[in-house]
């Protein structure tokens, strides 16, 4: 990957109109992706991968792309070796399949490398004081229910790199509207649902349930009640099971004051790069 | 003890193949008078996928466990089996060939080809169907185009040929329809621009005995349907296995998607004969009729799904039918003498059209089309319906179709062709998750009505069987093999396999005892009653 200071080359832009591309893409470093061939980048793109992966790298029936970590890609070599030759075992082909050179190759784990910086919020965004949202957090219930660095309970999703995955509006809604959205999974068949989505189940035993939806299929439900505890449940002795769309078990923080929401904001940017 | 005497024996003493056909053409014509095998990938040449043993019923499918499992090469697993005189012949992932003792699940013997790193599988994965079987002699496609007679006995190749060149995209993933004194084979290739056709070869020399392009030359009939030279790289692949009416002598083959996929700009006209489903003459490739499901095709929507043959009264008459649910969301009833359209209607959701015509022509909603910008329609590419097989069931009268329910933004851009390269002008971006949703349907055969609908979390990819012991039987992207009651849908039985459904299901006995086998992960699982279950 070519880092450059300066933002897209004016070629780039063109081509990623049609993707409502912000002007510029940062990568965790701070620095903007350049790509040689823009346009040919994302027409390789677009027909080697975006059948599966969405032609916006949203996921289909590949997993998301557009996202700035990926779990296997650690660089932009190891992100050529799978272009190259596939992950085996799933259903992610080596681009033997649709030929492409290594040239190609580069050419479009740039690309991919560019719609993952892309997600990433403007880190300008944060005004408030990482330290303060630190001490904020740790005083505050947070860690009752998230983990960060092997700290915490793990009712809700981990936070340990939450600033490598996650832009600052992202996080300031969370905070502020967490039923707004709910973090969708973009693993394997789950991905596209709602992660921790709130359930309440009645069985025909009477037994009433109140938690979150872990995993789900045609005959079974697995959840995580308030306290932690796992349920497993048969439908078959489901009588009332209502998905409570709309609604996060993440509790309201109206009592903090915008700075504070600030202050923390800037706290969870730095988790996963280091401040 | 019963000694496995007919097939042991000649295993052991290699017997003279010529004494000891074992399936000959009569028998895969009267498949239905054996139910203990399954000798052809639908079950029959009416592609009924439905199983006459009903040892295994409502009653007590809910007892149905595991008697023995075969764990195959990496890759997905998109095979049926089909069972003879106690062996069973299974596809692996690309395009091997495994026997194996069907009581016991041992290997007999393993075939696979050599085929360089570099083959190409442009927009689609390396997976086999399965294969065909005619006297003592198996056919298998392989991915690199091939197709290969092996003797059923030992694996040993008896010929080899090549039907079309890999390196411009074409390859063979379906299972081969053997017929009286012919293979009959199509190819898979229309994402890579090639001219699909189908093929009759010889099945003791493998000579290639006829070719019928899918896609008219200029000055043949169909050929105004495609501007400018479009014709040449317009697709139409024959990917899926047809069926096929001995009484009527007439072959059934299901046509894909045009190409370029998404750009129709690049191919003016009604694109013949792509989304078709052919009647052919089986001794000379001969085109009978044709009928079109999606004329000037933008969404990938390939005909290419099992076509049901059916008999029936028709308006008080016994009419010969052929019904199939499309991808396009639409079910079709065809006269399957003359092609006539009798009746269609919608069994999914879908946002592209305002419904088919007298004719069966769809009354396309404008807009609809891929964009630039992106536009979404349902159903997505991959169709409410796709491969993987429906099933008919001649005591029910109900056509079970798995269902996908899925929209997605469809995107159109810029290509050119180039040989052995993608050639697709666009994609798609599908809805997922908590918006996408799927379900075994239950449909009159002759209306297409619902009569039950089971929901399934995410669209499937497997195929399902009914059987006289009134069940259905299908599989899950969750890793659920299940049974349904035929009936009403009520779910009776269900085991989690572990990894994602992705094959048809299908049935044979041994020892008197029915077995029901699927396929999830990269495993293959064979499931009996506890009677026999723990005993072989
Ligand atoms: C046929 C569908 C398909 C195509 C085409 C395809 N992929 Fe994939 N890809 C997948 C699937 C499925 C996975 C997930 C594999 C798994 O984990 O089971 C995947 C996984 C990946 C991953 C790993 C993500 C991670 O870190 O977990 C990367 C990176 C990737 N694909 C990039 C690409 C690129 C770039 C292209 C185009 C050159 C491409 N893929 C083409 C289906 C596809
Ligand atoms: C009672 C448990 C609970 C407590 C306490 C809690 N959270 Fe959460 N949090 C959740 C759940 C559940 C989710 C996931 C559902 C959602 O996003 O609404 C979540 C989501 C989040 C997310 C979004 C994560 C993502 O990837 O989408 C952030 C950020 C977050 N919490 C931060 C905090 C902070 C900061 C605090 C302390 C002020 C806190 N949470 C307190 C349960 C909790």
């Amino acid at each position: 990957m070519r880092i450059a200071k300066t933002t897209w080359p004016l070629s780039l832009l063109l081509p990623l109109l049609l993707l409502a591309a912000p002007a510029t893409a940062q990568e965790p470093g701070g620095a903007a992706i350049e790509i040689d061939d823009p346009e040919r980048a994302e027409r390789l793109y677009r027909a080697h991968c975006g059948r599966c992966h969405g032609v916006q790298g949203l996921g289909g029936e590949g997993p998301e792309l557009a996202q700035l970590v990926l779990p296997r890609v650690a660089d932009q070599t190891q992100l050529e070796g799978i272009i190259r030759d596939g992950i085996a075992g799933t259903g992610m082909p080596g681009a033997r399949a649709t030929i492409l050179d290594d040239e190609a190759v580069a050419l479009v784990a740039t690309y991919v490398l560019w719609l993952g910086a892309q997600t990433t919020a403007d880190a300008s965004g944060v005004t408030g004081d990482a330290g303060r949202g630190h001490d904020l957090y740790w005083a505050a219930d947070c860690a009752s229910c998230h983990i960060v660095a092997g700290r915490g309970t793990a009712v809700g999703p981990e936070l340990t790199i939450i600033g490598l995955r996650r832009g600052a509006e992202y996080l300031r809604e969370a905070l502020r509207a967490p039923a707004a959205r709910l973090p969708v999974s973009r693993t394997g068949l789950r991905s596209g649902f709602f992660e921790y989505l709130p359930m309440r189940i009645v069985t025909r035993d009477g037994d009433i349930y109140n938690g979150m939806r872990m995993n789900e299929d045609s005959f079974t439900i697995q959840m995580m009640t308030l306290s932690g505890a796992f349920v497993s449940l048969r439908k078959s002795d489901i009588a009332e099971m209502e998905k409570r769309v709309g609604h996060s078990l993440m509790p309201l923080t109206q009592d903090l004051g915008d700075d504070d929401v600030e202050d923390l904001v800037a706290y969870l940017t730095t988790l996963g790069r280091g401040s | 003890m019963r000694i496995w005497s007919i097939a042991g024996a000649a295993f052991l003493l290699g017997s003279a193949p010529a004494a000891t056909a074992q399936v000959p053409y009569e028998r895969l014509v009267e498949a239905d008078a054996e139910p203990e095998s399954w000798l052809t990938y639908s079950g029959n040449y009416a592609s009924h996928r439905f199983s006459q043993l009903d040892q295994i019923n409502d009653g007590n499918v809910g007892d149905l466990r595991v008697v023995w499992a075969y764990q195959m090469d990496d890759g997905l697993i998109e095979t049926t089996p089909i069972v003879a005189d106690g062996v069973m012949y299974v596809t692996e992932p690309p395009s091997t060939v495994t026997a194996l003792d069907a009581r016991t699940g041992r290997r007999l013997w393993k075939w696979t080809p050599q085929m360089g790193s570099d083959v190409l599988h442009i927009g689609f994965p390396e997976v086999n169907r399965g294969v065909a079987i005619l006297d003592s002699t198996l056919y298998v496609g392989t991915l690199d185009a091939h197709l290969v007679a092996l003797d059923a006995r030992s694996g040993a190749v008896r010929w080899d040929v090549e039907v079309a060149d890999n390196a411009i995209g074409f390859s063979l993933t379906l299972a081969p329809l053997a017929l009286d004194g012919k293979i009959i084979v199509g190819v898979s290739g229309a994402e890579a621009g090639v001219r699909g056709f189908i093929d009759a070869y010889d099945p003791e020399t493998g000579e290639l005995l006829w070719r019928t392009y899918t896609i008219p030359a200029p000055g043949e009939f169909g050929s105004d349907t495609w501007g400018g030279n479009s014709w040449e790289t317009g697709g139409g692949s024959t990917w899926l296995t047809g069926s096929y009416d001995p009484e009527l002598d007439l072959l059934y083959w299901p046509i894909g998607n045009p190409a370029p996929d998404w750009n129709g700009d690049l191919r003016p006209g009604d694109n013949l004969y792509t989304d078709c489903l052919l009647a052919l003459d089986p001794d000379t490739g001969e085109i009978v009729w044709w009928f079109q499901f999606t004329p000037h095709d933008t969404h990938d929507w390939d005909a290419n799904q099992i076509q049901v043959l059916v008999d029936a009264e028709w308006e008080g008459e016994p009419r010969k039918l052929v019904v199939t649910a499309n991808r396009n969301a639409f079910y079709y009833v065809l006269d399957r003498e003359t092609g006539e359209f009798l009746h269609g209607q919608e069994y999914s959701k879908q946002t592209w059209a305002e419904g088919l015509d007298e004719n069966g022509r769809p009354i396309v909603i404008p807009g609809t089309d891929p964009t630039e910008e992106g536009n979404l329609v349902w159903p997505s590419l991959q169709g409410a319906a796709n491969w993987f097989s429906p099933s008919y069931s001649p005591i029910t009268r109900l056509f079970y179709q798995p269902t996908r329910i899925m929209g997605a933004i469809y995107y159109k851009a810029e290509v050119e062709y180039e040989p052995g390269q993608p050639y697709y002008g666009g994609g798609e971006q599908a809805l997922r998750g908590e918006e996408a949703g799927g379900a075994v349907k239950a449909l009159d055969v002759l209306t297409g009505e619902l009569q039950w609908e089971f929901p399934l979390q995410t669209p499937p990819w497997a195929g399902v069987m009914a059987t006289a012991g009134n069940l259905v039987f299908g599989g899950s992207e969750e890793g659920n093999i299940f049974a349904l009651n035929a009936e009403t849908g009520e779910p009776l039985w269900n085991f989690q396999a572990g990894g994602a459904v992705r094959s048809g299901p299908m049935s044979y006995e041994i020892d008197g005892q029915q077995r029901i086998v699927n396929s999830a992960g990269g495993t293959m699982f064979v499931f009996g009653l506890p009677t026999n279950g723990g005993r072989q």
